[in-house]
């Protein structure tokens, strides 16, 4: 082989070389996982409390704030379900608060852009005479990625 | 062929497996929650969680937290056998003083089905914290003479719980090491 012929094939082999390492890092890349536990926890804790945190007095930006957070079919039943949502907490001045518990959010599912976690939630009712009920619900939040952001695409009691 | 081109040739072999691996390994398999008809309770991927951790707080809930009035030493030998030794003695006392006398005056058959679990967190491989949604199902009450007693052969839900277990992994095995209500 003369020297001409073996400097073509180290330039061919390096340029080889190169293009290879450089498909294998974009494989790698793409297929690192990040963990999105954090972020699917904390959308499921604010779509969570802010179902149930409803005031008479504030309940259209109250209402807003849920529909914010929904997608898919979840979004176009809560906008169906809004209005009557609505007339009840006003007629009757209700005031829901409604509070997590320590440890009580837990991830029951993620893959790819898919996630349900469940929500433990206190909510307590509060009626114009100042009575209050607190009722224990078991919450399951399922969530959609989004363009970016976890949505809501579907909340449901485990009953 | 000089040495370069030689180094050369392997390092573009060993890129060119790296990339074949990368291309072709597939992810693993991802399962959704499921409760099928017998009530058995399948736990959801979860990256996060310890492998099998949650499908063992769904395998050994029902078995430490169901009972029969009939047999109740053997369901809690059972029970206790799912259990690390610290909470197997803790719950035997429990056991005794509460479950047991309740039992045998209701004749009760209670069963508990797990209907979802969820990693709250889990600190290493060997541990792991995990909230469950349970139901307890009373299946039968004989009690005689009671009036409260409906006699129906319809399971009764009791009570929907939230349960916030701990497990570990004891030599290889997932075992129950606390069981309190949310």
């Amino acid at each position: 082989m003369d020297e001409k012929r073996e400097r073509l094939l180290s330039l061919t082999l390096a340029v080889l070389l190169v293009a290879l390492l450089a498909t294998a890092g974009v494989l790698w890349w793409r297929q690192r996982e990040d963990d999105p536990t954090a972020a699917v926890t904390s959308s499921a804790r604010t779509a969570a409390t802010t179902f149930f945190d409803l005031d008479h007095a504030t309940i259209e930006d109250d209402l807003d704030a849920m529909a914010a957070l929904t997608t898919g079919t979840f979004a176009t039943s809560y906008g169906e379900e809004r209005e009557e949502l609505a007339e009840q907490v006003t007629t009757k001045k209700l005031v829901i608060t409604s509070e997590i518990p320590e440890q009580g959010t837990a991830v029951e599912y993620l893959h790819d852009d898919d996630a349900q976690v469940l929500v433990a939630v206190d909510a307590t009712t509060t009626a114009e005479s100042g009575s209050a009920e607190t009722a224990h619900y078991r919450i399951r939040v399922v969530l959609s990625h989004v363009e970016g952001t976890w949505l809501v695409s579907g909340l449901e009691q485990v009953g | 062929m000089s040495r370069r081109v030689l180094a050369l040739l392997v390092a573009v072999v060993i890129a060119a497996a790296a990339v074949a691996w990368l291309a072709t390994r597939s992810e693993p398999d991802a399962v959704r929650p499921a409760v099928d008809d017998a009530a058995a309770h399948t736990a959801g991927s979860v990256p996060a969680a310890p492998d099998g951790a949650l499908q063992a707080v769904s395998d050994l809930l029902p078995t430490a937290l169901s009972y029969d009035h009939s047999t109740l030493d053997a369901d809690l030998a059972e029970a206790t056998a799912a259990m690390t030794e610290a909470f197997a003695k803790e719950y035997a006392d429990t056991f005794d003083a509460t479950v047991r006398p309740l039992a045998t005056s209701r004749k009760a058959i209670s069963e508990a089905h797990v209907r979802a679990t969820g990693l709250i967190r889990s600190a290493d491989a060997g541990q792991a914290l995990v909230l469950a949604y349970v139901d307890q199902v009373l299946v039968s009450s004989g009690s005689s003479g009671s009036s409260e007693s409906s006699g129906g052969e319809e399971p009764v839900r009791v009570s929907q719980t939230r349960v916030l277990v701990s497990v570990k992994s004891v030599d290889g095995t997932w075992l129950l090491d606390s069981i309190d209500p949310l």
